[in-house]
Order: structure tokens, then C-alpha cells, then sequence
């Protein structure tokens, strides 16, 4: 679909916005670390890295340099980075300094335990950690959403039809329910009651990070075998994370499907065609889904937008090794520039997915203006 | 003049309890409002008995696992109602200031008398105990007995003695001891000991607690079972040899003995004449007030984490934190964004366009991460308690504004555009006046819903926060729950941790969202009428 000149106009005023965004968070950012006196941490751990490979390369083997020498040197090199990263000067003079290597993710890991978590080792760079954990939060997720979808999307006129049924009245306990509930404490209390209780579901999620790079290796030497054991595996490890997520979202879905099909429903073209003799089922089909899924994957996406953000307690929860555990990992073990990194991240994939979200408003909805 | 105020004030209290009353009695008349109304008025109360029940100190007190009272409680111990549901417990039974029995001089009553045949008499477990070879005690002896009954096929986990000297003024203590003695009588007749060692009343001034010690009845354990097994093997659980007998002659576990237990404490003061002790204690010069306690496997209300910590309490706790972040926080929203809505709505222009901005970079920043960072920062520099939450909290309300502010200036556009409010100007009325008058009274009911949909998010997202591991140190329901998450081999198989502080989030969360809903249907045809 061709984009006319205006709606070119309204995405590019969208992107400037969330740029704008996006450099606020940043310069934000600066202010809390700076004025915190947090960065003094991040770049102290930053200084202990470079100096300690600073350290590896003099005394590798075949350099013949003495003890008392690489000592001076180490120390001038310290110091010299000190000067550089600014740790001799007031926080709003040095916070800039650092916001260029968070843009371009140019930290190191400073705590072996959080490399750990996507089985890596340091030295690494966060922006690799981060590259591995990320897919497999989106992932779970986006599994988890595609669930709800296929479940809400044809349920919701079925609803729609039955107001004031005890299914309809059952929809909405439940979507309350779900939403007063914290998501992460329904996952508590999944894992106690199926891994700890009853012993159905793993107690912890950490091997799947093996499993799936198993699954990998079989998919790529077509092992057809050895693919079918892991899949199988993944799937014992997978599936109350999804299960959860699904139950926690499928609520507010429902409850959402049914206002838009409640909506579609009572126009007047799908009363005409039921008069006209048209089975239920078919005009659901015919006439109402096609209406309101639109509307739905619209929430869909927004949704996701939203959530990854959000999952990243419930996945701390379930001890799953993507983006939450990333984030707890780094808390717990004070590796403040991968802190930094994944606060950073994380704002640029929901700030991207807005983003993306307006570009399909625009080209799906040409009456969307400013 | 004065008279007629007095009554405008008067007329105005009147006014606002009669509306206030009208407004309860109308949310009352939906079921949904009867049921938050019914929540939220609990949570009231439960915060009330919490302020009045729990110290001031209590954060301090909650994050101090290696002290009292924490210390004297079970670890990971039941609900004590849960014998009710046909689960077997072990109760956990204090003692206090127990009364004393019997106190004399015990000395040998010549050369042939030794152990004295006086000691025989106020004290017969010393001699029936287990292998005692220690000293045998001679001089000035309080002794102190209470029972316990075993009912269950469950061990208690410890016995403790706590002991607690009040010196009168200008007594003069230097000198005086005090070795404390524990026995304790099994139904089978069995007796065990512990000589723990001297205090000086100095010392016990300050407070001590006295444990069992299972070294030193051990190997006589061992020799009148016949055990073939080594003291530390059968010590690894100090419970069970005191409450239970060997299944097999390895001590490879033990099973309890249920029945009338007789715990004895004995007083024994040394260091100066007994005569002189005696006489000061009998003076009231000196007293030691002493509390044995029996932690068994269940305590309290709704049980202890593995610390000891009483769960009921941290749950108590929690209910003044949550209404007063959840109310702060959600008056701040909605009055900043009641604020920016209608001078947005109202003056337009270029002040519009600038609040108009910030909003659309607003709503678009992720909250989560943000605050993540502020509570690690805080965390790092040392911030702890309210401090530490107020920050994170204004945080929150500094993101938090964009909706509200939206919705009140497309409410203002639509009210400026009434007749009235043209007529009013009209005749002159100033800003101020048709802003106060006419814009905001209509505003507020809607704001009202608004502030009651907003007051569960603070807490929610202080939970979610403190899961991820960032610590305010405040006993918190989400602290509550980080704490069984990062014990979660444990915890989760404790129901009793993991489910009361997440339901009275959802409960919390579910109320303000149904009185929401409810105003927001009273507030909602009026609205429409306009």
C-alpha cells in the first residue's frame, strides 16, 4: 500500500517524538546515576575491567618486563583512565561521558554470575549477554500471546451473543481476577503448586538455555531424533511459563474481544443477516471476526509493547534465563553497567514497538491523523 | 459578623458530611461498592490495629533475623491453626516470668553427705539425669519447673531459657554468679541436661538465653540405647534426641515421644556466701525473672519464614504502607494531572501545545526500567526505608501523570464550550472564578474515580520491584514475597508465606478497582446529562 505524502508527515512526526523520548530517558538516566553518585560504581567497575586487561597484556608470556614496572605502568594506566572517564570531576561533567558507550553498548559484564545466565563468561560485552537473553523473553512471550489470541479472538462474539449468561458473568470474574493479581504471584504460586507440590513442572527454568541451544545444533546436523528428545524437553520446560502468561492475559483478552464484539454484534448488517436465516456460526465467521479482529491485534501488539517490560518479574519468578533473570542477576550482584545496558534496551524495544505500532496505525487506518 | 461565619462554617461541614454520606450511601446501593466498601473499610482497620500493635521500630526490628523475638520462634513454622485441618504440629509454648517452686542452701550436712541429701530434695533430676558428671551444685538454689505436652507425632524444635536479672539500686553485684541448669523429664522417665556455663548478673542484666546442649548427655544417650553410633551423628538434629527416641541402634532417625514433658530450670548462684545472696534476694535487691519457652513447629497466625520472622506481623505491617503509597501516590497523579489538564484545556495556546508534548514523551516511557534504575541507584547510596520508598514513589508519579492530564483537558475543552460558561464571562466573571466555579467542580467527581483506580499501581509495582531485588527495607507484602523468592527451594513449598501477601495485593488491587467501576457508573450519567 503506497504511502501518500500526509501519512509520510505523520510517522515522521511520530518518530521524532519517540526519538525525543528516547534521548529524555538517556539524559534521565545521566541525571540518576550522576546524582546518586551510581556512576561512580558503573565506572569504577568499567576502570577495573580495562586495567585488569591492561594487566593480562604486560604480563603475558614472552614479555619480558619486571615486576616493579608493570606495577608503575598499571598504576599510570589507572590513573589515566581515571582522568578519562572523569571520576576526578563533578557527576554532570562525568554522566556524558557515559551516555556515548551506553548508546553504542560499549560496557563489559562486570559480575561472572551474570554472564553466567546465558552461559557465557566474561570478559564479555553486554550487548552480546543482552542478544542472547532478549529473543528467548520475546519468545515466551509472543508464544504465550499468540495463545491468548487464538482463544480470545473467535471466543469473544460467542460471548458477545450470551450477555448476561453465567459464561458471560463467569468472563468477566475472571478477567478481574487476573487483574488484580499480579502476574508474577500467579506464577509463584504455579510453581510451588506444580513444580514443589505435585512435582509436574520443573522448579527452575535455567536448563532450557541448554535445551535450546541443543535444539539448535539438531535443527542445523537435522537430527531428526535427538530434535524430537530436546522439543520434548523444552516443551517440560516451557510450558508452564507459557500456561501462566496465557491464563494471566486471557482475561483482560477476553473481556476486550467481547466489548468489540459486543459492539460488531448489535450493527445493523449482522442483525440482517442473521434475519436472513444465516446460521450463528456463519455469520460469526462471515461478519463479525473479520470485524473485530483488527481491533484485537491492534491491542495484541500494543500489548506486547507493554509487556516486555512487565514479564521480566514474572520471568525472575520462574528463574527462566532471558531478560528478567538478566535484570535480577545484575541487581543482586551490583554489575551496574549491565544495569545501565538493559534499563537502556529495554526502554529501545518499547519505544521501537510504539513506533512500529504507529507505522501499522497509519498504513491500516488512513483516517488517523494528529 | 463573628455569628454569621460560624455559621457558614457549620453549614459547610454539614454540607460536606451530607454529601460525603450521600456518596457512601450511594456506592453502598451496588453490590460491587458493597463489596469494596466492605475490603477497603477492613484494610482500614487492619491498618489501625497494625499501627497500634506493632512498634515504631518494627522495620528495624523485621530486618534484625539474628535477635529476638525472632530468634525465639520456630523457623519455618506452621500456622498454629492448621492442627485444625488435621496436619500435626508441635505448639509453641512461652513460659513467662515463671514462678519460682522452691529455693534453699543447699551444703553437706557433714563428712558421708555428698551429694548433698538437701539437693535430693528440691532438685531429684539432678541425680536421676543422664550421665551427669559435672559439678555438683552446693550453695543458694532457685528452682522453676513447668510442663509440656507432647500431643503430636511431631518434634518441637528447641528448648529455650531466657534469663533476665533487675538489680536494686546501689546493690553491690561484683562477684555473684549464676549457673543456670535445664532439665528436662520425658515420659518415658528419661532426664536430660544442660549446665551451660557461669554468668555474672552483670551479664544478665542485659538478658540471656539459654539453649539445650546435646553434647553433653550425648554419649550417655548413646550408652542407654545401646546406640552404636558416634555423638555427632546422633547431635546432627538436636531436637530430635531430646523429644524422640532411636528407631535403630545407628541413630539413623529418631521418632518422638508424645506425652507430659517436665522442664526444670535451676538457679544456682555462686561466687559469694549463700547466706548473703539469700538474704538479697529475699530483700528483692536482686531478681531474675526467668522465661522458658518451647518453639515447636507452629506459631502464630499464619507461621514464620525460615528466620523465625513472624509472618502475621509482616503482614500487618503491610496494610498502613500500602493505603498511605497507594493514596499519596494517586493524589499526586491525579492532582498534577488535574492541574496541567485544565490549564491545558483552558488557556490553550502555546502553554497547550508545550504540556501537550511532554505528555506524548511521557506515555511513552517505559516505567518499569526507570524505576529499576532509581531503586538500584538509591540501593547503591545507601538509602533505606522511607526515604528510599518516598523517592522511588515520586518517580512513579512523575511518569504516571499523561493519562489522567489527557482525559482532563478534553473534559475542560468540552465544558468551556458550554453556554453557560460563555454567559459567564459574558457578565464578566473573572478566570479564576469560571475555572474554580463552573470547571473544576464538574471535574472532580470524575478525578475521584480516577484517584481510586490509581491507588492499587504503587504497591503493585513496589511488589514487583522488590521481587527483582530491590530493597527498601521496609516490611512490605512485595518485601515479603522477595523475600520467599530468593528462598524459593524452601519457600515455596511453605503455602503460608507465599499466599497470604499476594492475595492481599490482588484483594487490595480488586477493591479499589471495584469502587472505581462503581463511581465511575454514579459519576457517569451525570456526566452525560451535561
Amino acid at each position: 500500500m503506497p504511502l501518500d505524502r500526509r501519512s509520510l508527515r505523520v510517522i515522521g512526526f511520530r518518530a521524532i517524538t519517540l526519538s525525543i523520548t528516547l534521548i529524555l530517558v538517556l539524559v534521565m538516566t545521566a541525571i540518576i546515576v550522576g546524582a546518586t553518585g551510581y556512576d561512580r560504581v558503573i565506572l569504577s567497575a568499567i576502570i577495573r575491567e580495562e586495567v585488569r586487561q591492561y594487566r593480562e597484556q604486560l604480563t603475558r608470556p614472552g614479555s619480558e618486563l619486571p615486576r616493579e614496572e608493570v606495577e608503575r605502568l598499571v598504576a599510570e594506566y589507572r590513573e589515566y583512565l581515571i582522568r578519562t572517564y572523569g571520576l576526578d570531576k563533578p557527576w554532570y561533567q562525568r554522566s556524558l561521558s557515559l551516555i556515548p558507550k551506553v548508546i553504542v553498548l560499549d560496557l563489559h559484564v562486570s559480575q561472572p554470575e551474570v554472564a553466567g545466565v546465558v552461559g557465557l563468561s566474561p570478559p564479555v560485552k553486554v550487548g552480546d549477554v543482552i542478544a542472547v537473553a532478549l529473543p528467548r523473553t520475546i519468545v515466551m512471550i509472543t508464544v504465550a500471546y499468540i495463545i491468548s489470541a487464538l482463544i480470545a479472538i473467535p471466543l469473544g462474539p460467542f460471548i458477545a451473543y450470551r450477555r448476561g449468561s453465567t459464561l458471560d458473568k463467569g468472563v468477566i470474574t475472571y478477567a478481574a481476577i487476573t487483574n488484580a493479581f499480579p502476574t508474577w504471584w500467579i506464577a509463584m504460586l504455579a510453581v510451588a503448586l506444580a513444580g514443589f507440590y505435585l512435582g509436574i513442572a520443573p522448579t527452575s527454568y535455567r536448563p532450557i538455555a541448554k535445551l535450546i541451544s541443543d535444539f539448535t545444533s539438531n535443527l542445523l546436523s537435522l537430527d531428526v531424533i535427538g530434535l524430537t528428545v530436546t522439543f520434548k524437553d523444552i516443551l517440560y520446560y516451557s510450558y508452564l511459563p507459557i500456561l501462566v502468561v496465557t491464563f494471566a492475559t486471557l482475561g483482560g483478552w477476553l473481556y476486550s474481544a467481547r466489548a468489540v464484539a459486543i459492539r460488531v454484534v448489535s450493527e445493523d448488517y449482522v442483525i440482517a443477516a442473521r434475519a436472513r436465516g444465516l446460521s450463528e456460526g456463519r455469520v460469526v465467521r462471515r461478519y463479525v471476526m473479520r470485524v473485530i479482529a483488527g481491533p484485537i491485534l491492534t491491542f495484541v501488539i500494543l500489548g506486547l509493547a507493554g509487556s516486555i517490560g512487565g514479564y521480566i518479574i514474572t520471568e525472575t519468578v520462574f528463574d527462566w534465563p532471558g531478560m528478567g533473570l538478566l535484570y535480577y542477576t545484575s541487581i543482586a550482584t551490583g554489575d551496574s553497567p549491565m544495569v545501565l545496558a538493559l534499563v537502556y534496551v529495554t526502554t529501545l524495544v518499547y519505544i521501537a514497538a510504539r513506533f512500529i505500532l504507529e507505522v501499522l496505525y497509519v498504513i491500516l487506518d488512513p483516517r488517523v491523523k494528529l | 459578623m463573628l455569628e454569621r461565619r460560624r455559621e457558614v462554617r457549620e453549614s459547610l461541614i454539614r454540607y460536606l458530611a451530607r454529601s460525603l454520606w450521600s456518596n457512601f450511601k450511594e456506592v453502598w446501593a451496588y453490590n460491587l461498592g458493597k463489596v469494596s466498601v466492605l475490603i477497603i473499610g477492613f484494610m482500614v482497620l487492619a491498618s489501625i490495629y497494625s499501627l497500634v500493635t506493632l512498634p515504631p521500630d518494627f522495620p528495624q526490628m523485621w530486618r534484625a533475623t539474628d535477635r529476638p523475638p525472632w530468634t525465639l520462634n520456630p523457623k519455618q513454622g506452621y500456622p498454629v491453626w492448621v492442627k485444625y485441618l488435621g496436619i500435626p504440629v508441635s505448639e509453641t509454648v512461652s513460659y513467662d516470668n515463671v514462678r519460682l517452686q522452691e529455693a534453699r542452701i543447699v551444703v553437706p550436712r557433714g563428712p558421708g553427705d555428698f551429694p548433698p541429701r538437701d539437693l535430693d530434695r528440691i532438685l531429684p533430676e539432678y541425680n536421676r539425669s543422664l550421665g551427669i558428671k559435672s559439678l555438683v551444685p552446693i550453695g543458694y538454689i532457685e528452682v522453676y519447673r513447668v510442663s509440656y505436652t507432647l500431643t503430636s507425632n511431631v518434634f518441637p524444635q528447641d528448648v529455650v531459657v531466657i534469663l533476665r536479672a533487675k538489680a536494686g539500686e546501689g546493690v553491690n553485684l561484683t562477684g555473684i554468679s549464676v549457673i543456670p541448669m535445664v532439665f528436662v523429664t520425658r515420659p518415658d522417665g528419661l532426664v536430660l541436661y544442660t549446665f551451660e556455663g557461669k554468668y555474672t548478673l552483670e551479664r544478665l542484666v542485659a538478658g540471656v538465653e539459654v539453649k539445650m546442649r546435646c553434647e553433653l548427655f550425648a554419649t550417655s544417650y548413646i550408652r542407654h540405647y545401646g546406640l552404636n553410633a558416634t555423638v555427632d551423628r546422633v547431635c546432627t538434629l538436636l531436637n530430635r534426641p531430646i523429644f524422640g527416641e532411636p528407631v535403630d541402634a545407628r541413630a539413623s532417625d529418631f521418632k518422638p515421644v508424645t506425652g507430659e514433658y517436665q522442664i526444670t530450670l535451676a538457679l544456682w548462684y555462686t561466687g559469694a556466701d549463700p547466706r548473703v545472696v539469700e538474704r538479697l534476694i529475699s530483700k528483692g535487691d536482686i531478681s531474675v525473672s526467668t522465661s522458658i519457652r518451647v518453639i515447636g513447629n507452629s506459631y502464630g497466625l499464619l507461621g514464620t519464614d525460615t528466620k523465625g520472622r513472624d509472618l502475621f506481623q509482616g503482614l500487618v505491617y503491610g496494610f498502613p504502607v500500602a493505603l498511605i503509597i497507594g493514596f499519596s501516590v494517586a493524589f499526586a497523579i491525579v492532582a498534577i494531572g488535574l492541574v496541567l489538564g485544565v490549564i491545558s484545556g483552558y488557556f490553550g495556546g502555546r502553554v497547550d501545545e508545550v504540556i501537550q508534548r511532554l505528555v506524548d514523551v511521557i506515555v511513552n516511557i517505559p516505567l518499569l526500567p526507570l524505576l529499576i534504575l532509581v531503586g538500584v541507584a538509591i540501593q547503591t547510596g545507601g538509602w533505606t526505608g522511607w526515604p528510599a520508598l518516598t523517592i522511588i514513589m515520586a518517580v512513579l508519579v512523575a511518569f504516571s501523570w499523561g493519562g489522567t492530564t489527557i482525559i482532563v483537558r478534553s473534559m475542560t475543552l468540552s465544558i468551556k464550550a458550554e453556554p453557560y460558561v460563555e454567559a459567564a464571562k459574558a457578565l464578566g466573571a473573572s478566570t479564576w472564578r469560571i475555572v474554580f466555579r463552573h470547571i473544576i467542580p464538574q471535574i472532580v467527581p470524575y478525578a475521584t474515580a480516577v484517584l481510586v483506580f490509581s491507588v492499587p499501581g504503587a504497591i503493585i509495582a513496589e511488589a514487583g520491584l522488590s521481587v527483582l531485588g530491590i530493597d527498601h527495607g521496609l516490611p512490605t507484602w512485595g518485601r515479603i514475597l522477595a523475600d520467599a523468592q530468593a528462598e524459593r527451594g524452601v519457600a515455596y513449598k511453605m503455602w503460608w508465606w507465599v499466599l497470604p501477601p499476594g492475595l492481599m495485593l490482588g484483594l487490595f488491587g480488586f477493591a479499589f478497582v471495584a469502587l472505581g467501576f462503581t463511581l465511575e457508573t454514579i459519576v457517569e450519567p451525570r456526566l452525560r446529562r451535561r
